[in-house]
Parts: structure tokens; C-alpha cells; sequence
């Protein structure tokens, strides 16, 4: 049993990284700020479980009214399984896969089932909260609603502790499957980086379905009549999830009545976690262990073709965009940065189908060349700064900076290649945002200034962001997520960019009271850029010059 | 020519010295192994000529060339292979030499020379269109290798560069080493193999704790020790006695 036990109590200590916090909270008493946005993000929860046991209200008496009130109850069971199934499989694939030590633990005299089983206990314990989020408001609300008796909450414990097991066990097959059948690293990084975005994407559909004004709507009649009309996927629903339909017939009915739902519900449980950790047996371990090889072009043939000297700046930045670009977790949060703001705000407003007025009602106004150009630059910075590779623009670089320092370009060269990468990112984000401004109506003149000013302006923010990470690289991650962990960084930086924007803005407005001619106004805003952007890649560059020899590691 | 003037080097404030008041001149045309127990402060030095790390005290000049004070043309002239070298892995070989060739300025006919003559010569030419990431140690060793040569530098560093290579890569490295201080170069490199330092190297120096313990051709080194060793006594008698 000893071997359970520390295998348990790592799998737990690791899961929630108890040792690494209690170190730098406590002992080193580091970035305690942290714990506020801890505490902060806790609070956030109250208004979202509030929502959802309104939710579930709403639900309760459409299905009391359709005469079958205990509906709620598997359909609340039903959606934390699934919630469990989807964000299981990402956990399940980055603590299986991706965990710094699970190579290390290959050599350890203990069987690859057991190591299964203690990190799938840790993946369970860290699922509750977000299980116990979905489901638990459903079936109080039906306990408070229905006036039921104290054994119905004796019997919520273990029905609640135990629906989780299924689905963890069904996704962790999965991810083993999956892992087993593709070798290639960077495909299975991909699956590890996408989980960040569909946890972003639940909850714009969360914010969308708040939006849409769901619960004005949620009378008894209306809920009934709709539930009337899907009853064919609540149906199905019935049928994908049967641990649901147990779980609901064994809290419903006294012991005995149920006892036919209760053997199916353990036993199915059990067999689920046997099966998953039996499979592990042959699958875990062999899948562990990926293949790079590209077996793409033969070397022999390239030796006969290389490639033209480039200029070291050149070389600088095509090194720095392969990086990117072949690192998953970093190019996703690039491509998830640009995508996801517009989306935050375009989405909604096409929900609610009132896009085509409110663009006839801006087409309107007096000032709607001026809004289009300024706030086109205003989105082009603001997606900049979302996209935030040039805040990871050191720290990317991770245990490699240190052959960086041992090359024979200064460090502004250097920092200026990643700059360049950053501000082809610019560019691609102002091409978005004048496709944008192009269906809205507008004329060359504001795709054109959109763009000079967008770049030059979004210069600015980049050149900023990679001075702080200058002053605060993050070099010593061993999996390329970490570089984004923590996000003080990020916080710091839309601080200063909010107070840019202000003074920018003001500027702006200033300049516009002067009555002067756009093309004037516009052209001294630029060459304003232009001097601050001049000033601050200065800056940046005596800042690498100081800062490089400096970072020792 | 390596010149070591006076090199401490602690890594925190309060804590020990990893390198102390290091002094050592290596010459041109030699090859010049830098021995010493496991923290004796090989790496660190080794990490303070090449502009990793920067010494508390003390300067370093490469071909006569200050690394504090004018670093960019001191790098230019060192070749430098790490420790347990663990290249960009998101690069295949090739554009991880090409990439070099770029940073050191190596010209068109000079790279169409040079790296199809080393590719051939560690036996790297097939897997040069793969990831790094894929390389096996000994590989990863030799494309850094073969990077760190490819500007044919004036002096070649290396940190334990036979970790990992079979026996066949290590005698065409030692050849390398050999025919590279042949031609006026400089080869200086940390080792714990005693018998290639024993046969390879012009001089050598025995580092403990940060200190300079020995330095000198080996007879010399015998010599030092008083007279107590013989001729037979081998490098690793002698090692044991200074470490
Ligand atoms: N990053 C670091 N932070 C703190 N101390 C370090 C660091 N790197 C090395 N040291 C310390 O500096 C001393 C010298 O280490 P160094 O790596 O130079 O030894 P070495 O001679 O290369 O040893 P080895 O033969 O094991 O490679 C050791 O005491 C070591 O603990
Ligand atoms: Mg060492």
C-alpha cells in the first residue's frame, strides 16, 4: 500500500502544485499579489453559480409543468458529465502526456497502471470543482423545490463524487488512443494548446447565452413549449448519458426501489475505471514517447542547394518565426489572441441580429470617417497588445537564451528581429481590421491611414511590451505553456497601454480642435508616431544592450 | 590565444565562489585541456569566455580581444560547443547551420565548402533535413559541432565534448581537434576523460573549487608534484593526488 500512497500524494501535490505554492508564497513570500487574483477570480464565481441555479429554476418549473420535475436532475447530471468529457480530455492529455516528470516516472518500479490511476485521481479531484459548478445547483434546486427529506442529501455525496468517474474514464481512453496513433509531436503539443481555447469558447457561448436575455424569457409556459419541442435531444440526451438517468432514479426512489439503478451505477463505475486502467497497461507508456522525425528531404539533396547567405538580422528573425510558428502553445496564443477579441464583441451582436441597424445608425453619423480611421487604429492596438508575442519575446527563447548570448550580434540586432517578428503580426492584424472597415463602407483614404497609423501605433505597444519582458524574461519553463503563466506581465502591460491610449486619444482630440485639414492633422500624428516609435526602439535597444549580459541563468 | 586575467565569478551575492581568481594563458596552435572534479568551475568559466555568464572581477580576452569591452568581435572569433549541447530542436540541421552561417558572416563559397565537408566528415549528411528534436545525443553533440566550426573560428571551445559520441565520432573529433590546432588554432576544452586530455593535449590545467591547482605540459605536472611520481605514474594518479 506504500506505493499507492506516494503515488497518490505526488499525483495530488503535483496536480495542484501544493509544493511549488507553498514555496513561493510562503517560504520565498514571492508574488503574493497572486493570491488576490486568486481570491478575485472566486468571487467571480458567485454572480456565474447564481446564474446557473436561476438557470436551473427556470428549467425545474417548465418540467414540472410538463409533469416530470426529476428531468431536471439527470439533465443537470447529464451537463457536468459532459463538461467533465470535454475539458477532461485536455487535462487528461496534458497531466498524462505533458507533466515535466512523466518521462521520469517510465523508469520507476511501478506498473504504468498504477501511475494512471494516482494522476487520473488528481485529474478527478481537479474536476470536481468545475463538475460540482455545473450539476450540484440542479439538484439543489430540486431538493429545495420539491421539499424532499434529508436522504435525498445523504445520497447526493457519493452520487456526486462518483458521476465524474465515467466520463474521465471514457476521455482518458481517448486521449491514450489518441496519443498511441499519432506519433508526431508537434500534432499532439496542438491538442495540449487547444484546450485554452475551448475553455475561451464556452465562455463566450456562456456570455452569448446570457446576452441573448435567456433568463426574461424562461417562464413556465414558454420552457415547457420549448422543452416540448426538443424533447427528441432530451431524448437522446436520456440515451448518451444513462449514468445520468441511474444517478436520478437512485436519489429519487427510496434504496430499495432503486437498487437495480444502484448496481448498475457503482458497477458500471468500477468497470469504466478498470477498463481505462487496464487499457493503460499497454497503451500509456508506449505513447508516451513521441517521434520528431520528419523524414522530409534527404539531407544529401540539401547539401547540394544551400541557401544564399542572408543578413544576421535576416537570419534573427526567420530563426525567431520558426520557433513560433512550430511551437504550438506559442502559436496559438497568437492566432487565438487576434481571433478571439473581435469574436468577444462581433458574436453577440450578430446573435441578437442588430448589426445591420446599428452599422445604418453609425453610417449616420457626421463623424463616421473619423470614427472608422481611429477606432480601426484603436483595434489594431488593442488586438496587438491581445496577441501579446512580443511580451514572451525573450522569454520564449527559455533555456536557449543562453546560445543567444553567445552569438556575435548585439542584443539590439537581436531584439530588434523580435520586434520585426511582433510587428509582422501588426501587420496582419490591420490587414483583418481593413477587410473589416472595407465592409463597413470605407473609402481608400481610411484603409490607408488606418494602416500607416495602425502600424506605427502598434509599433509603440510592441516595443513597450518587449522593454518589460526585458526586465521580467521568464526563462527557466521546461514546457513552452509556462511562458504564459502568471500573466502579471500582461496586467502591467494593459495598464500602460490604457494610460497610452489616454494621452494618445487626447492628443488626437486636441489636435482635431484646431480645425486643421485631415491630411495635415493625419500626417503630424504619424510623424508624432513615428518620433515616439523612433525613440522608444531606442530605448529598447540600450535597454537589451544593458539587460543581456545581465540575465544570467 | 585564450588570456584569462584574474577571473572570479560567484553566482549569488552572498554565496561561494565558483571561480576564483582563475589566471591562465593558452596560446596559439595549442590544445589545451581544462580538467577537475565534478563544481570545480570548468562550465562556469568556460560560460564566462564565451559572454554567458559575466565575471565579478577580472577580464578575458579572445585573440587579444576583451570580451567586456568589445564582445561582439570577441564572439566572432570563438567556436563554442556546450555542454551536453541541446540545440534550437524546433530547427532541422540545416537551418540550424545555415542559421549560424548567417549570424557569423560566413560567405556563400566558404559555406557551400564547409558544411557539406563536415556534414560528411561526423556523418551527419542524411539526417540534415530533420528536427533536431529528433537527433540522438551523440548527434545533437555533432551538429554542434559541426555549427561551431563552421565560420572556422581562431578559437574552438568545447565543454566535455566526448559525453555522448561513439567511440568512432570521438577519434574523428580528436582528429578534428588535433588537425584544428595544426593549423594555428586555438582548442581548449573541459574534459573528464583522462586519457584523452593525456593524449591530446599540449598543456593542461586542474581546477578545484574555483582554484587553479596545476597547469602545465604533463611532465611538468609530474615534475610539480615533487618528485614522489614516477614516469608511469599516470594522469590519474596524478589527478587524484592534486583534486
Ligand atoms: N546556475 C547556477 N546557479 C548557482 N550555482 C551554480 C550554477 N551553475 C553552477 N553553479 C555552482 O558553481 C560551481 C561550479 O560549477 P560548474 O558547473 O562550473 O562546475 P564544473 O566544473 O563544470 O562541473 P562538472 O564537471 O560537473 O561539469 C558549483 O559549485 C555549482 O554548484
Ligand atoms: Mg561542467
Amino acid at each position: 500500500m506504500g506505493v499507492w500512497r506516494a503515488l497518490l500524494w505526488l499525483a495530488f501535490k503535483s496536480q495542484f502544485r501544493l509544493s511549488l505554492m507553498k514555496h513561493r508564497y510562503f517560504v520565498k513570500k514571492e508574488r503574493q499579489w497572486e493570491l488576490a487574483i486568486y481570491i478575485f477570480l472566486l468571487i467571480a464565481l458567485v454572480p456565474v453559480s447564481l446564474f446557473i441555479v436561476v438557470f436551473y429554476q427556470g428549467l425545474y418549473l417548465g418540467f414540472k409543468w410538463t409533469g416530470q420535475p426529476e428531468a431536471i436532475l439527470w439533465l443537470a447530471a447529464g451537463v457536468g458529465q459532459l463538461a467533465v468529457l470535454l475539458f477532461g480530455f485536455f487535462h487528461v492529455t496534458g497531466r498524462l502526456y505533458f507533466a515535466e516528470d512523466s518521462e521520469g516516472l517510465l523508469s520507476l518500479p511501478v506498473t504504468p497502471s498504477q501511475v494512471f490511476a494516482s494522476r487520473m485521481f488528481g485529474i478527478w479531484a481537479a474536476e470536481m470543482p468545475l463538475f460540482l459548478l455545473l450539476t450540484l445547483p440542479g439538484f439543489l434546486v430540486y431538493g429545495w423545490l420539491e421539499g424532499v427529506g434529508i436522504d435525498f442529501y445523504i445520497k447526493l455525496v457519493p452520487i456526486m463524487m462518483i458521476l465524474p468517474v465515467v466520463p474521465l474514464g471514457v476521455t482518458a481512453v481517448l486521449v491514450m488512443l489518441f496519443m498511441r496513433v499519432t506519433n508526431f509531436r508537434r500534432y499532439r503539443e496542438m491538442i495540449h494548446a487547444l484546450g485554452p481555447f475551448i475553455l475561451i469558447m464556452t465562455m463566450f457561448g456562456f456570455q452569448i447565452v446570457m446576452n441573448g436575455g435567456i433568463l426574461e424569457h424562461m417562464d413556465e409556459e414558454s420552457t415547457a413549449a420549448w422543452l416540448k419541442d426538443s424533447s427528441s435531444i432530451l431524448e437522446m440526451l436520456k440515451n448518451a448519458f444513462p449514468f445520468a438517468i441511474w444517478a436520478t432514479d437512485m436519489i429519487t426512489t427510496s434504496f430499495i426501489d432503486g437498487i437495480m439503478s444502484w448496481v448498475l451505477f457503482l458497477v458500471g463505475s468500477l468497470l469504466a475505471a478498470i477498463f481505462a486502467a487496464t487499457l493503460a497497461k499497454w497503451l500509456y507508456y508506449p505513447g508516451l514517447v513521441s517521434n520528431d522525425r520528419q523524414y522530409g528531404k534527404r539531407g544529401k539533396a540539401l547539401l547540394k542547394k544551400i541557401r544564399e547567405p542572408h543578413s544576421p538580422l535576416r537570419a534573427l528573425f526567420g530563426k525567431e518565426w520558426r520557433l513560433l510558428i512550430r511551437t504550438p502553445a506559442f502559436a496559438m496564443q497568437v492566432v487565438l489572441g487576434v481571433m478571439i477579441p473581435p469574436m468577444a464583441i462581433l458574436l453577440p451582436m450578430w446573435v441578437k441580429g442588430e448589426w445591420k441597424q446599428n452599422l445604418a445608425e453609425l453610417q449616420a453619423l457626421p463623424f463616421f470617417h473619423d470614427l472608422l480611421i481611429w477606432s480601426g487604429v484603436g483595434a489594431v492596438v488593442f488586438l496587438t497588445g491581445m496577441n501579446g508575442v512580443f511580451l514572451s519575446s525573450v522569454s520564449r527563447e527559455g533555456k536557449l537564451f543562453s546560445y543567444s548570448k553567445t552569438l556575435p550580434v548585439s542584443a539590439g540586432v537581436q531584439v530588434l528581429a523580435k520586434w520585426l517578428l511582433a510587428l509582422a503580426f501588426t501587420g496582419l492584424i490591420t490587414v483583418m481590421i481593413g477587410t473589416l472597415q472595407f465592409f463597413m463602407g470605407a473609402g481608400g483614404d481610411v484603409l490607408f491611414w488606418t494602416f500607416l497609423l495602425g502600424l506605427t501605433a502598434g509599433a509603440l505597444t510592441t516595443g513597450i511590451g518587449i522593454g518589460l519582458d526585458l526586465l521580467f524574461p521568464r526563462l527557466d519553463w521546461n514546457t513552452p505553456q509556462e511562458v504564459f503563466r502568471g500573466g502579471g506581465k500582461g496586467l502591467w502591460m494593459m495598464l500602460v497601454q490604457s494610460l497610452l491610449g489616454v494621452v494618445f486619444g487626447g492628443i488626437v482630440w486636441l489636435l482635431k480642435m484646431t480645425g486643421l485639414p485631415e491630411l495635415l492633422l493625419n500626417s503630424l500624428i504619424l510623424i508624432l508616431l513615428l518620433g515616439a516609435d523612433y525613440g522608444i526602439f531606442q530605448g529598447v535597444k540600450r535597454l537589451a544592450e544593458r539587460r543581456y549580459p545581465d540575465i544570467e541563468m | 590565444m585564450i588570456w584569462i586575467g584574474n577571473v572570479s565569478k560567484r553566482y549569488a551575492k552572498t554565496g561561494p565562489l565558483a571561480v576564483d581568481g582563475l589566471q591562465l594563458t593558452v596560446p596559439k596552435g595549442e590544445i589545451f585541456g581544462f580538467l577537475g572534479p565534478n563544481g570545480a568551475g570548468k562550465t562556469t568559466t568556460i560560460k564566462m569566455i564565451t559572454g554567458i555568464l559575466k565575471p565579478d572581477e577580472g577580464d578575458i580576452e579572445v585573440d587579444g580581444v576583451s570580451i567586456s569591452r568589445n564582445p561582439i568581435e570577441a564572439k566572432k572569433r570563438i567556436g563554442y560547443v556546450p555542454d551536453g549541447a541541446d540545440p534550437f530542436s524546433r530547427l532541422t540541421g540545416m537551418e540550424y547551420l545555415t542559421f549560424m552561417a548567417d549570424v557569423y558572416r560566413v560567405s556563400r563559397d566558404e559555406r557551400n565548402k564547409r558544411i557539406p565537408e563536415l556534414a560528411e566528415r561526423f556523418e551527419m549528411q542524411d539526417v540534415l533535413g530533420d528536427l533536431i528534436s529528433s537527433y540522438s545525443r551523440g548527434m545533437k553533440q555533432k551538429i554542434s559541432v559541426i555549427a561551431a566550426l563552421i565560420h572556422s573560428p581562431p578559437v574552438w571551445i568545447l565543454d566535455e565534448p566526448m559525453v555522448g559520441l561513439d567511440p568512432k565520432s570521438s577519434s574523428i573529433l580528436k582528429d578534428e581537434m588535433r588537425r584544428y590546432s595544426e593549423n594555428g588554432k586555438t582548442v581548449f576544452f573541459s574534459t573528464h576523460v583522462l586519457e584523452v586530455a593525456e593524449r591530446l593535449c599540449d598543456r593542461l590545467a586542474v581546477l578545484k573549487e574555483g582554484r587553479l591547482v596545476a597547469e602545465g605540459k604533463l611532465e611538468e605536472l609530474r615534475q610539480g608534484t615533487g618528485g614522489q611520481m614516477n614516469d608511469e605514474q599516470t594522469l590519474e594518479n596524478l589527478f587524484l593526488e592534486l583534486t
